[in-house]
């Protein structure tokens, strides 16, 4: 550990450490500009370098990302990056509260906690978590995710069914594409580029960032109102009480999910949205503003992307496109990453994981001196405001494929978001859905298939049960006052 | 101000400059402008990782920037459709695994096949193995094949109908298993944690358990193509030396190699250009170590008429076997 901060200190590794840093910041602003497309941009300059000084820049970038996507959910509605969907739900509402500033402190902030502690897990307790992370198989994964499901009814807005209505649409376009056991294409409509399932990204930014621009054009609310309301640019005292205990819970959960292979970062920061609504005393604040619906999930996602890390420096499994893509980077310099990484290059194990400290308490410097930039971003008139908030959709969704077909998908949900604003059907749900389908379909399956289609494999395997026993447990929590109001009101007749 | 614009105008002058010598400098007229190399997964896959080893040696030897596309979608297809479509002017190429082009194609709504290609240049092969956890109780493929007689098993695979879970089929069916169930995965890298995990006995893999298998976490029960990793590759036997009755047809399908494909209708000295560059670029130092790295095989021999005759013959086997398992083409 100590000579890993001995190759972090070392002047170029600094250097590194921060151009990776500030380029992941950059491209976690930027919707659409992934970290996976920045690294492999990125992949050949650092041939010249040494392993550990690329490895240093190319995690800069990717953990980087993390603190950037929350800039545009807050600010503009739009995810900067597809694990930053959630902090949309209530960032953006603070910031229409002129508390833009404290939204995006609390978001560096929560950030920089759940970065620093994932560190700290990754590495003193890697290689165990690791062997841990690998006994979640297919029975696991489906009960996580079906209790991930659940979570739906955290979502919404007002009303229920709307929600459900909207989950059970996401999860239909999640089946979209070949069929994950015997390849039948579903709902493809001659339509190749949709065999492999639709691209999430120009959904997100349809349902949030174009939707949100086509309301408010109908709206034209004038910018001055949130221009008199901006008050402060970090988190007050009572700011920082009621999201402590949603940053560290989201830490948590973040960093175990992603622990586990093929979870990627998504799907904790919608648990831990959930969960936060959940232990709130008032959950009628969130959707509405609620600084523990940002800090909960900021603090997952980048909890996540730490955990992630895990399984991919101690086996050389890699958790998503940009783990593979880090994984490639070091072979291409000759560095195997796999179970013997930490004993044959030590260098290049501690050295990546002590300047990812480093790397963390630069992102923080780096971050929160933008906050007040970012915040007069608001301040923008709309007439210049939202052409460019619709070229940086343009941009980014055609930018990941290169495929027009994306751009297509991207004003159809765009119009398809500003129907279901005006008729109050909330996105969020169905994003969860979309997200999970295809991982809950995958899973189940492959678990009914090893299990012979046996129903019990859920629930003989000790984690899964857990999974399932908690899940029933938050469906009766949601359903059982409803049933005695019903009551009541039947004994009062 | 002045400054700047005198600094800008002058890189400027020295890029009209310098390219006009590079122009200048080639006798040969083909390539004279930089050349699009596509690639049909995202970012980082095995494919990308080959042509990141050999970029610069092949782009210096054509003596034009080789710039990488990615097009990803429908496992590889979209962009080989892109292909079969452009210009076969040598400007646009593609680096693919050849099963994609004369296999997979066939699962998928598309006119195209691979009549619809030049094969510029088969340069490498793929690591197809089947592997076990270090603890598993099977020493070798036939301890598991006798398990499998007598209790239910389970293998994992990177998609039903990938050239490795053919071949694997094959096996099962000769050796009569009746209760073996496949677990599909997508890709090969989902398949490293369940069966390290135990959930499945056997993952049919593709060089991603290279490092695993020497790092003493995984075992490799029998190789269908490339070099086997393990500590001790003599106890692995070769699908060739397990069942020599294995059909050609199904060993070119798991020795199918990687290379370069352009659009059908390239003229012949380009294709020369192309495949003598790459021949060189493939044959440097840098490349093998990269090869051995990844116990990847050198392949040599599928070039021109060559390689499209065994694409045919992976093919019409291909089709034959889909057409025996019942799967329909929508």
């Amino acid at each position: 550990m100590i000579s890993g901060f001995s190759i972090a200190l070392a002047p170029v590794n600094l250097l590194f450490c921060f151009i990776g840093c500030v380029l992941g910041t950059l491209v976690g602003v930027l919707p659409g500009m992934g970290s996976a497309t920045t690294i492999a941009l990125l992949m050949p300059i650092t041939f010249r370098l040494s392993p550990v000084t690329a490895i240093i820049m190319l995690a800069g970038i990717f953990y980087g990302a993390q603190y950037g996507g929350s800039t545009t959910s807050i600010l503009v509605n739009i995810p900067g990056e597809a694990t930053s969907v959630v902090t949309c739900i209530d960032g953006y509402q603070m910031a229409r509260q002129g508390r833009a500033g404290p939204a995006l402190g609390i978001s560096a902030f929560a950030s920089f906690i759940a970065g620093t502690l994932g560190v700290m897990a990754l590495a003193f307790f890697g290689p165990p978590l690791a062997e841990l992370a690998i006994k979640f198989g297919p029975p696991e994964f489906a009960s996580l995710v079906f209790l991930s499901l659940m979570l739906v009814g955290y979502l919404g807005g007002k009303s229920l069914p709307k929600a459900l209505a909207m989950a059970a649409i996401g999860l239909t376009i999640g089946t979209v594409g070949q069929d994950p056991v015997n390849i039948q294409p579903r709902f493809v409509y001659g339509i190749l580029e949709f065999n492999s399932g639709m691209n999430i990204v120009p959904i997100l930014m349809g349902l949030f960032g174009i939707a949100e621009i086509l309301s408010n054009v109908e709206r034209i609310i004038k910018p001055e109102v949130l221009d008199a309301k901006i008050k402060t640019f970090l988190p007050s005292l009572q700011d920082w009480r009621d999201s402590i205990g949603a940053i560290l819970r989201g830490a948590g959960i973040g960093f175990f999910i992603g622990l586990i292979p093929g979870s990627g970062a998504i799907v904790p920061t919608f648990i831990s949205y959930g969960i936060e609504k959940k232990l709130s005393k008032h959950p009628e604040q969130f959707g509405r503003g609620a600084i523990e619906g940002v800090a909960g999930p900021e603090s997952a996602n980048n909890a996540a992307a730490q955990g992630t890390l895990v399984p991919l420096l101690t086996f050389g499994i890699p958790p998503n496109v940009t783990g593979a893509l880090l994984l490639a980077a070091l072979m291409i310099h000759g560095v195997r990453v796999g179970p013997l990484l930490i004993t044959q290059h030590p260098d290049v194990f501690w050295g990546c994981v002590a300047s990812m400290y480093l790397g963390n308490v630069m992102l923080l410097i780096l971050n929160l001196p933008l906050i007040p930039l970012w915040v007069r971003v608001l301040k923008v008139p709309y007439y210049l405001l939202f052409p460019l908030i619709t070229l940086l959709c343009l941009v980014g969704s055609y930018s990941i494929n290169n495929s027009l077909l994306d751009l297509v998908v991207l004003i159809v949900f765009g119009v398809a978001g500003y129907l279901m604003q005006k008729y109050e059907y909330p996105p969020a749900p169905l994003v969860l859905g979309l997200i999970l389908s295809p991982i809950l379909e995958k899973s189940f399956r492959q678990a009914l298939i090893i299990s012979r289609g046996d129903f019990s494999i859920f629930f003989t395997r000790p984690i899964s049960a857990a999974f399932l026993i908690v899940a029933i447990g938050l469906l009766l929590s949601h359903f059982f006052p409803l049933f005695i109001r019903r009551f009541r009101a039947n004994v009062a007749d | 101000m002045g400054a700047v614009k005198r600094l800008v105008i002058g890189v400027l002058v020295m890029l009209i400059v310098s390219s006009s010598v590079v122009f200048a400098a080639g006798s040969d007229p083909w390539p004279t402008k930089p050349i699009e190399l596509y690639i049909g997964w995202p970012p980082g896959g095995n494919v990308d990782l080959v042509v990141r080893a050999y970029l610069s040696t092949f782009s210096k030897e054509l003596g034009v920037p080789v710039v990488v596309n990615y097009k990803p979608g429908a496992g590889g297809v979209v962009c080989a459709e892109y292909i079969a479509r452009a210009k076969p002017d040598g400007y646009t190429i593609q680096e693919v695994s050849y099963s994609i082009i004369s296999m997979q194609l066939l699962t998928v709504n598309t006119p195209i096949t691979y009549n619809d290609f030049t094969f510029i240049m088969g340069h490498t092969g793929q690591n197809f193995a089947v592997v076990v956890r270090q603890d598993a109780p099977w020493k070798t493929f036939k301890e598991w094949v006798e398990y499998a007689r007598k209790k239910p098993a389970t293998y994992g695979v990177p998609g039903v109908y990938t050239s490795q879970s053919v071949v694997m089929d094959w096996i099962i069916k000769r050796e009569g298993l009746k209760e073996v169930s496949v677990v599909p995965y997508q890709g090969g890298n989902e398949l490293i944690a369940p069966v390290m995990g135990g959930h499945i006995d056997l993952a049919l893999v593709a060089g991603n358990h290279v490092p695993l298998c020497e790092g003493g976490k995984l075992r490799t029960l029998l190789q269908f193509s490339g070099e086997v990793p393990d500590p001790d590759p003599a106890k692995v036997p070769f699908l060739t030396q397990a069942y020599p009755d294995c059909p050609d047809s199904l060993r070119a399908m798991v020795e199918i190699p990687v290379g370069l494909t352009g659009p059908k209708g390239m003229p012949a000295p380009i294709v020369q250009k192309l495949a003598q560059s790459l021949r060189k670029a493939v044959n440097e130092e840098g490349y093998k170590n990269f090869l051995k790295q990844s116990k990847r095989p050198l392949v040599t021999n599928w070039e021109g008429a060559d390689a499209m005759k065994r694409a045919k013959m992976a093919t019409d086997a291909y089709a034959a076997y889909l057409k025996q398992v019942g799967f329909v083409k929508k």
